[in-house]
């Protein structure tokens, strides 16, 4: 059967490039992607890139910081049918967005001293849905590689990936580990977050750290903080813990929670 | 029934003679305060005393994850996965266990309706039952599980000398008889351990109730206030029905090879308490909110076993002992007995 290659580009905005390694990684399974697939815009890997194309897909890695980046991406998504947040900076805006809480001069400020000169005009690190419609979100710090190969052969078959919904105990359990909160107390937000990783981090008996992002279906962030009380840690400490990877995350729910205790 | 007694010093032969029916899976300390089923390497690290292993040993019958089939999309063609399953051993399995194995035969082994990868492991395993001392969370007196008639191919019960047997199949009854060595008669002094340990092992239940009307308390109090509120801590993880012996839902899904030249059905256990459960065709929810997810577990756990005469749940209490928000499903139960619905 013949197939029309679907036409791909990748994207970065700021992050670290480690999305795009891991598309890499890839690298026998990649070889046969190819067959299927035209990777028109691939920043990591060739400079041959042809950004002027319409594109099927374009992943798009990083989180939106700098005017460019919103650009960039507004590029992206005129010329793209499907665009597709890939990996944490993109879907949550990043670790580089924790502290969205305070405005980005005062951030500045607090890190580099009072005597600092920035020229680049850059802001507050944020998720690309803040900036363009998304139709996919690929979770992960970086995305697991059988993430990305999920979602391009589904959609070269014509159907499309569904989404992670369940949250990291469910892997968890499947794997037989023990588990850390029960355990140790420790504060483990797999129970609030996307799965897919296999619990890795868990069945290394370390904490998940919620890498892939809190969940988007179901907010149970309150009763995590609840939960997270009871174990005597202290409010700040369950705030920072859910926003080192979700900034934006609205956590009003989660102090009004802690209010009433 | 058949009684025989292994002695204390014959309690790791009896453990390699096992291992001649199978590859032999027993309890194991996996970390501080969590056991589970694992492979017997060495039958030092059996433990034959534990609460309540984190996974129960339907893990062994209804895979956690597995592939259903497979369709050539190049050829159309259909193939499940060739399996080749050996006969094994389960060793050290609680009553409640036994039970809830029964609970899923009555489901998966229903006649004419036999789900094939549980139905062939089934058949292969071989059981060896071991008497449990309840914890705090241990209800299976509650829900006549604490004891078993059958479902097992021996069962060990402590006594002074190391264990009283009861045999309970005709394969039991063969490795009694081709490893006599192992084995002796018992003595009046072995039923009266056997006597005084069930009667501690009775009077150590933290429960004592009937629960035969509980599924229709909870229908009663579908609109009880009490479900909002304790749904509140709750995480939604699926801990609770993970770990429990007789849930069986799952969800299966597609996934293509990398080549395009298959693709694969798989099946994953899934939770009534993650929020796409209910989700079917058009985007409609069924169990849309937290606290409908919440509660349908109980009335769940607690409906009728048409073929067993029981209810699902067989009171092992792991719902309750592995629920990172510490939310008790026994307490939550007696409470929604006890509070009044009406004012005066
Ligand atoms: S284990 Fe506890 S917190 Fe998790 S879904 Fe079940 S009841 Fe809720
Ligand atoms: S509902 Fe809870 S106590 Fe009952 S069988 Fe399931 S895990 Fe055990």
């Amino acid at each position: 059967m013949e197939r029309r290659k679907l036409k791909v580009g990748i994207w970065a905005l700021t992050g670290c490039y480690g999305c795009q390694l891991n598309f890499v990684n890839l690298e026998d399974d990649l070889l046969k992607i190819v067959q299927n697939v035209d990777l028109e815009v691939f920043y990591m890997a060739t400079r041959a890139n042809n950004e002027e194309t319409n594109f099927d897909v374009s992943f798009i890695e990083g989180s939106v910081t700098t005017p460019e980046d919103e650009e960039e991406a507004k590029k992206a998504r005129e010329r793209s049918k499907y665009v597709v947040a890939l990996g944490n900076c993109a879907v949550n805006g990043g670790v580089q967005g924790f502290n969205s809480t305070q405005d980005f001069e005062t951030n500045i400020r607090t890190v580099y001293g009072d005597d600092a000169h920035f020229h680049l005009p850059f802001g507050l690190s944020k998720p690309l849905d803040s900036v363009i419609k998304v139709d996919f979100y690929l979770y992960g710090c970086p995305p697991e590689k059988k993430d990305y190969i999920y979602f391009l052969t589904t959609l070269l078959l014509g159907t499309w990936p569904e989404d992670w919904t369940i949250p990291v105990c469910a892997e968890c359990r499947l794997k037989g580990n023990p588990c850390v909160i029960i355990e140790r107390g420790e504060p483990c937000v797999g129970p609030i977050t996307v799965a897919g990783c296999e619990a890795r981090c868990p069945s290394h008996n370390v904490a998940c750290i919620g890498c892939r992002g809190p969940l988007k279906v179901v907010d149970n962030s309150d009763a995590m903080a609840l939960t997270f009380k009871g174990k005597e840690l202290p409010t700040d400490r369950i705030l920072d813990r859910m926003r080192l990877f979700s900034a934006y995350k609205d956590l009003s729910k989660v102090e009004e929670a802690l209010r009433n205790v | 029934m058949r009684y025989t007694k292994l002695r204390k010093e014959n309690f790791h032969e009896f453990l390699r003679v096992l291992e001649r029916y199978g590859k032999v899976y027993a309890p194991h300390r996996i970390s501080e305060k969590f056991y589970d089923f694992r492979e017997m390497r060495d039958p030092n690290d059996v433990v034959t005393e534990y609460p309540r292993t984190v996974m129960p040993p339907k893990k062994f019958f209804f895979e956690p994850l597995s592939e259903l089939f497979k369709v050539g999309l190049r050829d159309f063609s259909y193939s499940t996965p060739e399996e080749d399953i050996q006969p094994f051993v389960i060793f050290g399995v609680h009553a409640y266990d036994i039970k809830g194995l029964m609970i899923l035969d009555s489901v998966y082994m229903e006649p004419g309706l036999e789900e094939k990868q549980y139905a062939v492991r089934r058949q292969k395993a071989l059981i060896v039952g071991i008497s449990d001392m309840p914890d705090q969370y241990n209800f299976s007196n509650v829900r006549n599980a604490d004891w078993v008639d059958e479902g097992f191919d021996l069962f060990l019960h402590p006594i002074e000398e190391g264990w009283l047997i009861r045999v309970g199949s005709p394969t039991g009854h063969k490795i009694i008889d081709d490893n006599s060595q192992l084995f002796h008669g018992t003595t009046l002094k072995d039923i009266d351990d056997f006597k005084e340990h069930e009667k501690r092992r009775q009077l150590s239940f933290p429960m004592c109730m009937s629960l035969s009307d509980v599924r229709y308390v909870l229908e009663v109090n579908w609109n009880n206030p009490i479900w909002e509120e304790e749904a509140k801590r709750c995480l939604g993880c699926g801990n609770c029905t993970m770990t429990c012996p007789t849930c069986r839902c799952y969800e299966v899904w597609d996934e293509p090879d990398v080549e395009l030249s298959s693709a694969s059905r798989f099946r994953r256990w899934d939770s009534c308490q993650f929020h796409d459960h209910g989700l079917v065709a058009g985007g409609e929810n069924f169990r849309e909110h937290k606290v409908d997810r919440f509660r349908h577990r109980y009335n769940c756990k607690n409906s009728y076993v048409k073929a067993l005469h029981c209810d699902f749940c067989v009171g092992c209490g792991r719902c309750t002992a592995f629920c990172p928000a510490g939310i008790s499903y026994m307490g939550i139960i007696t409470h929604l007995m006890e509070a009044k619905v009406h004012e005066d």
